[in-house]
């Protein structure tokens, strides 16, 4: 994938005596920036790879395609396409209009409770997938379903059930918002108003500046959304895991797991599932790199002067609008929370009633607190998601000027390698780097440090798509503004290109300790006892069925990422102010 | 020279990515399953290393002093031990907290493995690696056969031999902790006793249809085969029309019998059923009138872990009298003679044992024919 410099522009600025002699050097910072980040990139990435493709193409040495021959004759592989085709397409479809509407709604427009909405578009964000999903079982099962149950009575058939594919989807859709939400607000930030100011000035009206001025600058976001969420449903695991079984609605993740489960494990067969969704996952990202290769059309935040604006909505679109925003909240934020809430003030859980209000009680928080193992599980997940955030964010801050700014001479190997791991099925993941860190000398598997690797592998590409993309938007001209009054490189990036970026990194930043805290598919495979996280603890709690405790845990995992999410909103907001 | 500079740079670049890639992912590499190779034998340590026997000499004579060897070899060897097991973590913790009672300089610690597939894998892959770090499994036949198989397995001698079944003993390296009989459970709340359905075949009539939960082990789909004869395959043609909720383990087919999305489960053992009767969960279980399906959990101590004295020690106290009344206690069926289940009536009439040696070589099959069989 190449983000190419834009047509009719110098790949470089004519460079002085001094700056070619400097270029020529082995210690000239970019040279050594792209050696050291490939060397890592490389590192993290190659062995999964190797792995993969050794276990599905040469499993005992010679080439053999037996593994796609079982894996698409033994199972209804139609079905298997299908299933995954229709998910990731509806719920993608779910995601990405709900976050592009949330961002418009709380960045674009002058619409009332956008704080609210804001911190409601993130709840889904952090709540851990698994978590969600059990809430949404609890909401929405035929019989018992707090919401889909009485519904169903009244019409005496089960018309609402979540154990099918539009309730998969639905909820998938629903907990990848956030993502499209918090790219889709980056995109609508960085870009300047005064081209929907100008459109308003001439009488247009907000629909008409929506879908003529701002929908088409916003494309860039837009089409990174779609690329990001698409993935991310193809590649989904908790959903399909619990949802998808019941329903009889498999995907390629979820039939992974069970031929990784079973023994003996047909590696090659889950490498042939994996490959598929390799290929799938590349046709995606490539299609979007060739839309991407002319972004500079696309940047709107120069060397002038801007100040994002609201634009003013009025009359019935205002309610209406104020109305859907409002249900939101309800449906991804109340609801599932509030299902876990009372759910953790239970001894056992069943549908609320008297009798079941009768039995309110905070025990389910006392075991948690008192068990070393939940002390341990949350320490080690903090510890892993701010580590895990923080060398991501560092590392892709200066892969993503190489990228955007070098193209062909330096960003090609880096753009190509942190492209990888973006269609790595977590779980595919989690195997790969479980045969290589136990065959390596290095003391590191069963401790946190291979989580660590495991999970800047996995987030990287994330953390790449929030760093080009707040890179696309800036033009070159402040850049060389630096360099033409003769700051170095490192200056001009560390004093110029680090600030108008932080908005992204710091968005990049929340996203990737948020996603670490609930990360599931790739921790399940290299966890041993001393370093189990988060997610592991809720995943088991539910096969043991302890509902009440995972609920407990999974308030105080919530309660813990919102603080996050605060913390960085604030640091964002400050960063902001400090960059103008 | 900017080219040229550049071109350089790619070179360079390049140049780092394949020496990486090689340094990465070169050397032998082996396949996961293969066998681990044969640990060497550790020495008893403790107050007779004057004389010392072997861990293989002391596992197999159980003198009144192996105990004490065991506790002070364990105590020298670091004083951890680590469990890989599949039961629910109250039952394991009951487990632990009893032979801490016993022992309690001895920190035992434990690993869930979320399914026996996963948990056979874990070990086999840390075995092939050379960094096998259990001590002691507790999981069920399924896993305990396949590790056997592969020669990780320390054998030994009970102190309580004579009071275990020869007939329970899936291998000579394993003793059965306890036994697994299937059974049904169902909604006290939502089902009365009289509209029970009594056999498997009871199961297909319409009425049940869309209101029970089975537990997808593909062992007991050929334990079922083995009880059924001819008529399995019928009868799981007609099983899946039914649409059950078909769930990976025990307790989340237990689950949705609890909360009222279905009225029966018939995959449930008495010690899970327990567990969450305990906590005040609507449920009842019965055995249907059927021969029903049954495997053991056993005990094994690992040959390659980090402790194998402690991991002996701590299976000797499972095998005591005292453990197996804690299991009892918990609602397990003890592998024990001499300890009975409580009550009684957990130890059904007719109950056929799974022939692992039978199902193992042919597991894939039965894992894609269960597959067809429960309508997935």
């Amino acid at each position: 994938m190449q983000l190419q410099a834009p047509p009719g522009e110098p790949s470089g600025s004519a460079p002085s005596a001094s700056a070619v002699t400097r270029s020529r050097s082995w210690v000239d910072p970019k040279t050594f920036a792209v050696v050291i980040i490939s060397a890592i990139l490389v590192f993290l990435v190659a062995p999964p790879l190797w792995f993969l493709l050794r276990e599905t193409f040469f499993p005992s040495g010679s080439f053999d395609l037996s593994g796609f021959q079982r894996a698409f004759s033994t199972y209804n592989a139609a079905a298997l396409v299908w299933n995954t085709a229709a998910f990731a397409l509806l719920s993608t479809t779910i995601s990405v209009g709900l976050g592009t509407f949330l961002a418009w709604y709380t960045e674009r427009s002058d619409l009332p409770f956008k704080q609210l909405v804001f911190a409601a578009s993130l709840v889904p964000l952090v709540v851990p997938a698994l978590l969600y999903a059990i809430a949404w079982i609890l909401l929405m099962s035929p019989r018992t379903g707090l919401v889909a149950g009485p519904l169903n009575s009244m019409l005496g058939s089960e018309v609402f059930t979540i154990y099918s594919l539009t309730g998969m989807s639905l909820v998938q859709g629903l907990d990848n918002a956030p993502l499209a939400f918090l790219l889709m607000v980056a995109a609508f930030r960085s870009m300047d108003p005064s081209l929907e100011e100008s459109a308003s000035v001439n009488g247009a009206g907000p629909w008409s500046i929506f879908w003529k001025v701002t929908f088409p600058l916003a494309r860039p976001g837009l089409i990174a959304s779609l690329l990001v969420v698409g993935v991310r449903s193809i590649e989904a695991f908790e959903i399909p895991a619990l949802i998808g079984a019941e329903a009889r609605r498999d995907v390629f993740t979820s039939r992974i797991w069970q031929v990784m489960n079973a023994f003996p494990t047909d590696f090659q067969q889950a490498g042939a599932y994996s490959t598929v969704l390799l290929v799938i996952s590349a046709i995606i990202v490539y299609s979007q790199a060739k839309f991407l290769s002319g972004s500079n059309r696309f940047a709107t935040v120069t060397g002038k002067g801007f100040r994002p604006g609201a634009l003013r909505v009025t009359g019935p679109s205002r309610r209406f609008l104020a109305s859907i925003a409002q249900l939101y909240v309800l449906v991804a934020f109340v609801l599932p929370v509030g299902i876990l809430v009372y759910a953790s003030t239970q001894p056992f859980y069943s549908p609320p009633s008297r009798q079941a209000m009768s039995r309110v009680t905070l025990q389910p928080f006392v075991e948690i607190f008192s068990s070393s193992q939940t002390v341990r599980a949350l320490t080690n997940s903090l510890i892993l998601a701010v580590s895990s955030a923080t060398v991501i964010m560092a590392l892709c801050a200066v892969a993503a000027w190489i990228i955007v700014r070098m193209g062909q001479r330096g960003g090609w190997l880096l753009d190509n390698l942190t492209f990888i791991p973006f269609v790595f099925p977590g779980i595919v993941l989690g195997v790969a780097l479980l045969f290589f860190y136990v065959r390596v000398p290095l003391p590191i598997f069963g401790t946190l440090w291979v989580l660590l690797i495991a999970y800047v592998t996995k987030f990287i590409p994330y953390g790449m798509r929030y760093a080009v993309t707040a890179m696309v938007k800036i033009n070159r001209e402040l850049e060389q503004a630096g360099e033409v009054s003769g700051a170095s490189w490192t200056k001009v990036f560390l004093r110029v290109t680090l600030p108008l970026l932080a908005p992204g990194l710091i968005a990049g930043w929340i996203y990737i300790a948020i996603v670490s805290l609930r990360e599931l598919s790739s921790s399940i495979l290299l966890y041993s006892p001393g370093s189990e996280v988060a997610a592991i603890l809720i995943f088991e709690k539910w096969t043991n069925g302890q509902i009440a405790e995972l609920s407990a845990f999974g308030v105080t995992i919530i309660a813990i990422s919102l603080v996050l999410v605060v913390a960085g909103r604030l640091l964002g907001a400050r960063s902001g102010s400090l960059s103008r | 020279m900017t080219r040229s500079v550049n071109f350089g740079m790619r070179k360079a670049a390049l140049a780092i990515a394949v020496v990486m890639f090689v340094a990465a992912c070169g050397g032998s590499e082996e396949a996961v399953t293969e066998q681990a190779p044969a640990p060497s034998a550790p020495q008893a340590t403790g107050p007779e290393a004057g004389a010392a026997q072997t861990l293989e000499e002391l596992a197999m004579n159980p003198s009144p002093e192996r105990n004490q060897i065991l506790y002070e070899a364990a105590i020298a060897n670091g004083g951890e031990i680590l469990l890989y097991v599949t039961q629910p973590p109250a039952e394991i913790e009951a487990q632990i907290a009893g032979f801490n009672a016993l022992y309690p300089d001895i920190s035992v610690e434990y690993y869930r493995g979320g399914s026996t597939g996963s948990l056979i894998n874990r070990v086999l892959t840390e075995s092939a690696a050379g960094r096998l770090r259990a001590d002691v499994t507790q999981t069920n036949d399924h896993v305990a056969f396949v590790l056997d198989g592969q020669g990780l397995f320390l054998e030994f001698v009970s102190s309580e031999d004579q009071a275990y079944d020869p007939a329970l003993r899936v291998a000579r390296t394993v003793y059965p902790a306890y036994v697994n009989y299937w059974m049904f459970a169902y909604n006290t709340d939502r089902v009365d006793p009289s509209e029970l359905p009594r056999t498997y075949a009871d199961l297909l009539e319409p009425e049940w249809t869309g209101r029970f939960s089975v537990a997808a082990y593909s062992d007991w789909f050929f334990g079922m085969h083995d009880i059924l004869g001819d008529s399995a395959d019928e009868f799981f043609e007609q099983f899946a029309t039914q649409a059950p909720l078909i769930a990976p383990q025990f307790t989340p087919a237990l689950l949705p019998v609890i909360q009222g999305e279905r009225d029966l489960t018939i995959s449930t053992v008495s010690g899970v059923l327990r567990g969450q009767q305990s906590q005040g969960a609507p449920l009842e279980g019965y055995f249907p009138e059927d021969e029903t399906v049954a495997r053991t959990v056993p005990i094994t101590v690992l040959r390659g872990g980090g402790n194998p004295e402690g991991g002996l020690l701590f299976a000797e106290y499972v095998l005591s009298v005292e453990g197996q009344q804690l299991l009892a206690e918990r609602g397990r069926v003890p592998g024990h003679r001499g300890v009975d289940p409580d009550p009684i009536e957990l130890r059904p009439e007719r109950a056929r044992l799974i022939d692992y040696s039978a199902f193992v070589p042919e597991e894939a099959e039965w894992e894609a024919r269960m597959a067809r069989g429960l309508g997935r």
